[in-house]
This record gives C-alpha cells, structure tokens and sequence, in this order.
C-alpha cells in the first residue's frame, strides 16, 4: 500500500476545455412532467402538478443554476435529474445513458449505473451517522466501486484534505458543524468521480456563518471544470459561478439566461419581481 | 428421591431449554427480518402477505399455534418431533413480534440515508446492507433484546407436548418425589439464572452503545488504517 499516491487525487473531473453548443450535453432532461397524488383521498384533497413540461440540457463543464420561489418544482427538477424522484414524463438522460424516457425507465444496474455518474449534494448533508468521515466518504468507493479499504480510505483521506478536514477524519457526523458535515458530503459525492454534481440548495440548512466555507468549496469545484446544477437561493453566489441561471415559476421555466440577463435585464415580469425581492445587484 | 438424583435431569433439560431458545431465536430473527423487509418494501402484494402474516400470528396464542402444529398437522400427514415442533412454534410467533419491532427500526432510518445511498450510486442491497440495516439494528435493539428473554422464558410453554426442557422434567421429578414447591422454585431459580445475566447483557450493550464506545473503536481503527496508509502523520 503505498502512502504517496493519496495525494494525487483531484476532486472530481479534470478542468474541462470550454463547452461548445454542438457538443453532447452532459446531461438533459427533456419535456419533465410531475404531479404529486393527493395528499388524502376525499374533497379538498386535489393532484399538485409540481412540473409542468420543463426541459434543461447542460453541456460539459457548465454550471447552471436554478432559482426560483419554493414551492416552484426546484427540488423536484434536480432531484428527477438523478431519478430520486420518478417522473410522469419526460426523458433523463446523462453521460450517454437514457435513463427515463416516457415512464420506461432502466432496470437496476443501469440506474446505479447512471447515478455513479450524477452526483447529488443535499440540503440537510445526509451523512452516515454510523461511520466516520473518512468511512462516509470511502463506503461509495468500496462498496460500490470495489475498491479495497485502504485503497479507498487514502482517497478519501485526500479528498477531505481537499476540502479543509484533514484534522476531521475520524470524526462521527454529530461531531461536525453543518458546514463541515456538507464539506464531507461533497467530499463524498465525488468520491465516485462524477462527470456531473447535482447540488440541492447545499447552503440553506446552515448557519449564515458557515456557508462561506461551503460557497468555497463549490467555488473551488467550478474553477475545476466541473459539471455543475445548483438549486439555491444565494443569488450572489449563483450570479458570481454560474454560466446560467434557469428561473423556474410553476413547475415552468419562466426565464433563463446569463446572470448578466436574468439579474440585470429580465424579460419576464414574474422574474422582475423576484430578482428585485432579492435587490440583488 | 434425593434431592441429589434429580440434578443431572435438570442439567440435562436445562440443555434442551437453551437448545429451544436457540433454534426459536435464530429462526425468528431470521424471519422477522424477512418480513420486516417485506413490510417496508414497494411491492403492495408482497407487503400484503407480510402484515396478514403478522397479524394472524400476533393475535393467535403461541400455546395454540403449538398445538396445531404437534397434535393439529399429523392429522395431514405432517409430522415434526418435539424438538422440530417447539423451536418451530417459537419461531413462527417471534417472528411475527420482532418483525414489527424490526419494521418499526427500519423506518425510523431517514429516508435521506436511503436517498443519500442510492445518489453515490450504491445498489438497493448495498444501501440495506451499509447504511440501513447498522442504523436500524441500533434502533432496535432494547425492545429486540427484550423479546430475546422473552423466548427463553417462553421455552416453558413447550412442556405441554412433553418437551424434556425444565419444566417438563421438573413436572415429572415432582410427580415422583412430591416436593413441588422446592423442585418448581429450583427451576424458577435456574430460568432466571439465564434470563436475568441476559437482560443485564442488553442493558449493558446498550449503555455501550450510547457511550459511544464502538464508535471509539471504530475511530482507533481507523486511525491506525490512516497511519498504515500514510494519510496522516
């Protein structure tokens, strides 16, 4: 075993040359259609119609991200983006793979298959609280990658050196603060080396005082190239790292564009009156 | 009949109680998980079969169920021997009570752990396996450790189809010797002799638990792996 290697590990995929529009997206969902049942049989309970037809293509090593008020279908998009939620309609498909197309969807190896390939970081961290942050970030590798345990626990180990917890190895989860627990949850989503993160409002179960540290962690993560869908309401992050932002009203896409556009210019007179809620620039 | 003679009966039967325990424990565990997977899963049929299971045997006397199947079965032509008959009995009525405290456990894991699995790509049986099955054997292992006392003390149950456990072999020293309430308090004593330590076990292992002394252990362990590797200094 050696020692030296554990040092050599970037997070995530290498920087990528700039997309072109013509090359293959990283990952696409097209036409994405998602009603929630009611609630309880009986009157007053109705159908929510989250998504109403949304469609998203992100190409290599773009970063996108994806606004909105809640209740507009933000998590629902992102977290149909790696078929944690089923939609009724729609195609997902990432890194070459189709994984929904119109309700068929592929069997389970082809899932798990295809979610190697989508990372996703979650609002409330969801770290094992069982295994430490080593292990956390080392399970992905060994069981389900196959590496050895010590194969795995080096990069880990270089990966959460990546992240500023070097000194936090071996710490359980409740041992860590919110913005330490993330950091260890993107250490381990990347784990797996991804081609594309998916990231679920990662900042709005913090303290305001920890989000800095993740915000550099993510920023750290662009600068690489990575592949990147961000659902969040740091609008001056997402206008500072993002190629785009996707303003979603209604389960609709309402608007999109550069943050230059969308912040500054908007069309849309719904996203008007969100962007200046915000007065963000 | 000296007091003396009857020891190594009760020796003897002290072992049939244990093996009793045994057989019935490793079986319902074994089903109980079962049915609690089948409880929590997304099939409706297949969690169908596992809550009328449930239910049926939950409200069914284990002394009834014994005797349908030692004196009931024959009747169609299946037959088991006391020790198959007994262990079986157990079995299917634990199995029944430890599955809801097994389904109680697994659905008291977050959902984002499941989800949290599933996103670093890891199968459905490896999510279980790692992250679900370790949390909600934790969760439920006071009402587990409970009903683990339970089936030994329930062994006694068995002495109605003439088990040779102890209360069976007490029964047939105090139809020689007459001396109910010495023999009947010496097996009383000897149950409790094993059913008290193992309370006490769980309790123990419990109040580990919550000290956090595995997890000590795991973080030793897995800061020499880090030394090994030559991750930290």
């Amino acid at each position: 075993m050696s020692g030296e290697g554990a040092g050599e590990v970037t997070i995530g995929a290498p920087a990528s040359p700039a997309a072109t529009p013509s090359a293959l997206p990283a990952i696409e969902v097209r036409e994405l259609y998602k009603t929630y049942p009611p609630q309880r049989r009986g009157r007053g309970f109705e159908p929510t119609p989250v998504l109403k037809g949304v469609s998203l293509s992100v190409q290599n090593g773009e970063h996108v991200s994806i606004i909105g008020r809640s209740g507009s279908g933000k998590s629902t998009m992102i977290r149909c983006m790696n078929l944690l939620e089923m939609p009724d309609a729609g195609v997902v498909r990432a890194n070459g793979i189709t994984a929904f197309d119109d309700g068929l969807k592929v069997n389970g190896r082809g899932l798990v298959e295809f979610r190697r390939g989508v990372g996703m970081v979650f609002q409330q961290f969801n770290l094992f609280p069982h295994l430490t942050a080593a292990e956390n970030v080392s399970l992905p590798m060994t069981k389900g990658i196959g590496l050895s345990r010590l194969d795995a626990l080096a990069r880990a180990a270089s990966m959460l050196r990546k992240v500023g917890l070097a000194d936090k190895m071996g710490s359980f989860p409740h041992e860590l603060s919110g913005g330490q627990q993330q950091r260890v949850a993107i250490a381990r989503t990347l784990a797996v080396q991804p081609k594309v993160v998916l990231f679920d409002e990662p900042t709005s179960a913090l303290d305001p005082e920890l989000v800095g540290e993740v915000l550099e962690v993510l920023r750290e993560l662009a600068g690489e190239g990575m592949t990147m869908v961000i659902v969040t309401h740091e609008l001056a992050f997402a206008a500072e790292v993002s190629h785009r932002i996707v303003f979603l009203d209604g389960g609709e896409i309402a608007e999109q564009g550069t943050p230059d556009q969308l912040f500054r210019n908007p069309t849309n007179p719904r996203t008007q009156s969100f962007v200046s809620q915000f007065g963000t620039k | 009949m000296g007091s003396s003679l009857y020891w190594p009966a009760l020796g003897y039967a002290t072992l049939h109680t244990l093996e009793f325990t045994a057989l019935g424990l490793a079986g319902s565990l074994l089903l109980g998980l079962v049915l609690a997977l089948m409880k929590v899963g997304k099939w409706a049929p297949v969690r169908w079969v596992a809550i009328v299971y449930t239910e049926l045997l939950k409200n069914t006397p284990l002394l009834v169920v014994l005797y349908i199947i030692y004196f009931g079965l024959p009747s169609i032509g299946i037959i088991f021997d006391r020790l198959i008959a007994g262990s079986l009995a157990l079995t299917v009525c634990y199995a029944a009570y430890l599955s809801e405290i097994f389904r109680a456990g697994l659905q008291g894991v977050p959902n984002g752990q499941r989800e949290a699995g599933y996103a670093v790509g890891l199968s459905t049986f490896a999510v279980y396996w790692n992250i679900i099955l370790p949390q909600a054997f934790r969760l439920s292992l006071a009402a587990t450790g409970n009903m683990v006392v339970d089936v030994l003390k329930t062994t006694s149950l068995i002495s109605v189809i003439g088990g040779a456990e102890l209360l069976t072999s007490a029964e047939n020293i105090t139809a020689a010797n007459f001396e109910p309430m010495k023999v009947y308090l010496i097996v009383g004593g000897i149950y409790f002799a094993f059913c008290f330590p193992l309370s006490r076990l769980v309790v123990w292992y419990e109040t580990r638990l919550k000290a956090g002394k595995n997890r000590q252990r795991s973080r030793r362990r897995l800061e020499a792996e880090l030394r090994e590797i030559g991750a930290v200094a």
